[in-house]
């Protein structure tokens, strides 16, 4: 079988592997992505956290300034990922953000001081930047905001959430001072029911009629409250015409509209997915999805042979330097059998976990251990380690050293080392041309 | 504050609730039964969802297993909505196993326990995922159950016929003069007060810390504490109750259903001396594993989401331990034993004989009071009992009226029986699913904290099984809390508290399957929900009682 060899090749789609596509296509070099989801990133909310906390014996310290956070963490911690991305952060976002906004996605956020946004469980989710609108960071929020809910949407309640924002906002937004106001809206057409999905809602706003069925009844709640000064809605506001809906709302509501975090498996999530995929696609990134690889070899020529089965067949890709974006526990990059840890692509085992990497408390304030869990990498990300050394190159969270969990690092150590193993992936490629 | 009953039941388990039913049926309509936690939070919930029709104890306790067969019959009839008939199917693989089944097919004809010998071809083909060597296999009777619903289901039935529940509320002393038990002093850990019931008569049912509560007497009674670790996989790897014909001893290990969509791999023997620090036992649940694997090679790959343990009060005069002493019930009249008027104790058995001990128990508690009612508990229907078509007929009226899914209406008549129609027809605006792993309706949240003796959502969880499945909580908590904060008036601190401590009691379940590696891409995605996006880890929160248990 003869098959066309690119240069890169990207195994994973989560924040990690298109960044890493991304910063390798930048250096005019062929790349594919091959994956079978996008992990983690497809759970998360959607916004790019880069440093949010720094866990500590005792109490876990909130960072507002995100680069004096990172270089306390470095000065602290010289093995942590940071220590060798702190030249590539920057670079890492931008690349990130260019290729989503080509889907279609924006972020809002300096990446310099963290924003507060509140999410559907009722507190606040401090990040660096906040996809589509910068009205739902309420850092500095004042006066009343009212919070929609919607009858029979067992996803957000609005009652509980506003009583919770009211209390948590000193701890999460010290300097902010408004009222969150709630209320639970009935749309006409969802008259009677006892449960309405997140997707349902989203469709919905997504036809014209649901839009502006939405905005009288809005429009109609503002003049009854009066005073309002913003709004604030789950993140349901359209799969595809969000950033226009929420434009249009602002416009003829007179306020900022803006939409809360959330989680799990949350339109904010399948928005960015779907952004980030048309972007690799109008970048020229070929996307070999649903794909599971099985093994990578080396030829003796140098080239890197990927078996993959996609569709319940064997297929093969061939590329002259490799991206592991593969993820961690979420993404399965990393997975376990009972007290082993396995590289499942590598083929290799990754040591035991054991009890010293389980906190017995569920949130403790200095971390959980056993999200740090990952394989070790050389300062230019190339595995160490491991039969690849050397040659073959790691990032996100399939790396070792840091726990994004607590320190809210996930989406900066993500884009930082996608970027700078696409780079130097791509010069190895294009080091090996002649 | 001082108050008065006819009789007093301590312990919220199996056995307390079937004693407390008893004696309400036979009249003793002013009764207490006082639970220092929840119900069914001690060794019945802690039991590994085997409601045994008797062929686990056919060949080593004989009159255990004409019991367990005799009360597995009753409790089908009675309280339908908590069982599920699933059966059992033995087999043997070994010699020595071969033998046993002989003397196990004897034993059984002896004592009229149904069952039936299949072919080897049949049991794989029934069960694919048997070894394919195994040498023989028998189906008999036995059923899967909700350990949890079956005493709310029993303490329901006593309270809406006229009994008082109290949960969270320790005995912390006995009150005895002239050489009798005149009542008891209870602490509310709830809110930290302290009273006094007085009554004729004082039922210990407290299990494994029965010997606590006669010490309060003056007494010690020989109950031995024995744990027994569990593992809880997220689905059912085979369709019924599985096990190997041989001798019970710690760690043989069964494949057992836990109530609907989870099943269990129990269980282990050790002894232990405090009940309250029984924690799972990682070797014994590689013993376990060892031993199924040999009938069910592929039980490794299955995915345990946690760890736990239950603890039997098992009775012993001698220093016999762990399988070898008595499973079988103990009632014990103090009077006679050591001399104290006013109290009886019930301990020892089996989930599955509970109505029975309590029948016992409550005709010795007649005689005593003078009274010769006749025992009914076996006939009377349990609150909320139906037969399968009515059953059908209102898990479609439910599908229908609150557009939930079929099956979500059947899990529904399958925890309610006929009082799931009223649970969503009072709360209907919160028909809703909110929990994907046991399909629990918003209704069933409200009905539970407002009439089901619930105080947190550490003992909702008994009731509705919120959080009991596959993610383990993380998807529903936060809306179990928002409707708790709806249907108590409570505040967003109550909630959060609430919140925490019942992922805590979560976390403790997964922290041991952790250390096995099999939750933990589950767990991250919990920590990332309720740390990276919920900030858990900035929120202080404090325990729900104001005395805290643990």
């Amino acid at each position: 079988m003869t098959k066309e060899r690119k240069d890169v090749i990207v195994i994973g789609s989560g924040m990690a592997g298109i960044t890493a596509a991304k910063a390798a296509s930048d250096e005019q070099v062929s790349v594919e992505i091959i994956t079978k989801g996008s992990g983690a990133t497809a759970m998360g909310s959607g916004a790019i956290d880069i440093l949010g906390a720094l866990p500590r014996d005792g109490k876990n310290e909130m960072v507002t300034d995100i680069y004096e956070g990172i270089g306390t963490l470095i000065k602290e911690n010289k093995n942590h990922p940071y220590a060798k991305l702190k030249a590539s952060l920057s670079d890492g976002i931008k690349a990130y953000r260019e290729l989503c906004r080509l889907g279609g996605m924006e972020f809002f956020g300096d990446g310099i001081r963290n924003l507060v946004v509140p999410n559907i469980l009722g507190t606040f989710k401090s990040t660096a930047y906040v996809p589509v609108s910068k009205d739902a960071d309420v850092t500095e929020a004042e006066g009343r905001i009212l919070v929609c809910g919607f009858k029979g949407h067992t996803e957000f309640y609005a009652e509980y959430s506003c009583k919770s924002f009211n209390i948590y906002q000193e701890v999460f937004a010290p300097k902010a001072s408004a009222q969150y106001i709630a209320t639970t809206i009935e749309l006409p057409s969802m008259e009677g029911r006892t449960k309405v999905t997140n997707a349902e809602l989203a469709a919905f706003f997504d036809t014209q009629e649901g839009i502006e069925e939405l905005l009288s009844v809005l429009k109609k709640l503002k003049t009854v409250m009066g005073g309002v000064q913003r709004f604030l809605l789950p993140p349901v506001l359209g799969y595809e015409k969000y950033t226009g809906n929420l434009a249009k709302l602002k416009e003829e509501l007179g306020v900022p509209v803006g939409e809360l975090a959330c989680a799990g498996h949350s339109i904010s999530a399948q928005r960015l997915t779907s952004a980030f995929q048309k972007g690799a696609r109008k970048a020229g990134i070929k996307m070999t999805e649903q794909a599971k690889v099985i093994r990578i070899d080396k030829d003796e020529d140098g080239t890197y042979k990927v078996q993959y089965e996609q569709y319940g067949e064997k297929r093969e890709a061939c590329a002259k330097a490799v991206v592991l974006a593969v993820g961690g526990f979420i993404g399965g990059g990393i997975t376990s059998y009972r007290e082993d840890l396995l590289v499942p692509v590598l083929d290799m085992q990754l040591g035991r976990i054991d009890v010293s990497m389980v906190n017995q408390k569920a949130f403790p304030s200095d971390g959980q251990a056993f999200i740090k869990v990952g394989v070790k990498v050389y300062d230019n990300l190339a595995l160490a380690e491991s039969k690849m050394s050397g040659q073959v190159f790691a990032c996100g969270d399939f790396m070792e050293g840091y726990d994004w969990v607590y320190e809210r690092s996930g989406g900066g150590v993500a884009a930082a080392s996608g970027y700078l193993a696409g780079k130097n992936a791509a010069s190895m490629a294009k080091g090996s041309e002649n | 504050m001082r108050e008065n009953f006819d009789v007093v039941v301590i312990g919220g388990g199996t056995t307390g609730t079937a004693t407390i039913r008893d004696l309400v049926l036979r009249g003793y309509t002013n009764s207490v039964l006082l639970e220092r936690d929840d119900l069914a939070s001690g060794t019945s919930g802690g039991c590994h969802s085997a409601l045994h029709g008797g062929s686990r104890y056919v060949v080593t306790d004989k009159q255990t297993a004409v019991e367990c067969l005799q009360e597995n019959r009753i409790f089908r009839e009675i309280v339908p909505q908590v069982v599920d008939p699933t059966n059992a199917m033995w087999v043997a693989k070994t010699e020595e196993q071969l033998e046993f089944a002989k003397r196990w097919m004897e034993s059984a004809d002896e004592i009229g326990l149904p069952y039936e010998v299949i072919s080897v071809e049949e049991a794989v083909k029934d069960e694919p995922l048997l070894a394919g060597d195994i040498q023989f296999a028998l189906r008999t009777i036995d059923t899967g159950f909700d350990p949890f619903r079956l005493c709310i289901a029993q303490a329901y039935d006593a309270k809406v016929k006229g009994a008082s529940i109290r949960t969270h509320s320790e005995v912390i002393d006995l009150i005895v003069e002239d050489q009798t038990v005149k009542g008891v002093k209870v602490l509310d850990r709830k809110n930290g007060n302290v009273y006094e019931i007085y009554a004729k008569m004082v039922v210990n049912a407290a299990g494994p810390w029965g010997s606590r509560v006669t010490e309060m007497a003056g007494f010690k009674i020989p109950i031995k504490p024995n744990k027994g670790t569990m593992g809880v996989y997220n689905m059912r790897p085979t369709k019924t109750l599985i096990g190997i014909l041989r001798i019970p001893s710690d760690g043989d290990g069964l494949v057992s259903m836990g109530y609907q969509n989870t099943s269990l791999l129990g269980t282990s023997s050790v002894d232990i001396e405090d009940p309250d620090a029984a924690v799972p036992g990682l070797d014994e649940i590689e013993l376990m594993e060892s031993s199924v694997e040999q009938i069910i090679p592929e039980i490794r790959n299955a995915r345990m989401i946690r760890m736990c343990t239950g603890v039997r009060p098992l009775y012993s005069t001698t220093s016999e331990t762990g399988r070898a002493v008595s499973r079988r019930m103990i009632l014990i009249d103090h009077a006679e034993e050591h001399g104290i008027e006013g109290i009886v104790t019930i301990t020892g058995g089996k989930y599955a004989t509970a109505r029975l001990m309590a029948e016992e128990t409550v005709d010795l508690v007649c005689r005593k009071l003078g009274n010769n009612v006749k025992c009914t508990s076996h006939e009377q229907l349990i609150y909320g009992a139906q037969t399968k078509e009515d059953a059908e007929k209102d898990a479609a009226y439910i599908h229908e009226t609150y557009k939930l899914p079929l099956y979500s209406a059947h899990k529904l008549t399958a925890r309610y029986g006929s009082r799931a129609k009223e649970i969503l027809d009072d709360a209907p605006e919160y028909a809703g699913v909110i929990c994907e792993c046991a399909q629990v309706s918003g209704s069933e949240v409200i009905n539970a904290f407002k009439n089901e003796e619930v105080f947190n959502i550490k003992d909702l969880r008994r009731r509705i099984r919120n959080g009991m499945g596959t993610c383990q909580g993380t998807f529903c908590t936060y809306k179990v809390a928002a409707l708790y904060q709806k249907a108590m008036d409570a505040t967003a601190e109550q909630a959060h508290d609430q919140l925490a401590e019942y992922m805590q009691e979560r976390w403790k379940g997964i922290y041991y399957t952790l250390q096995y590696g099999d939750q933990l891409a589950q767990a991250d995605i919990m920590q990332a929900f309720y740390v990276t996006m919920g900030g858990y880890d900035f929120i202080n929160t404090k325990p729900t009682e104001v005395i805290p248990r643990d």
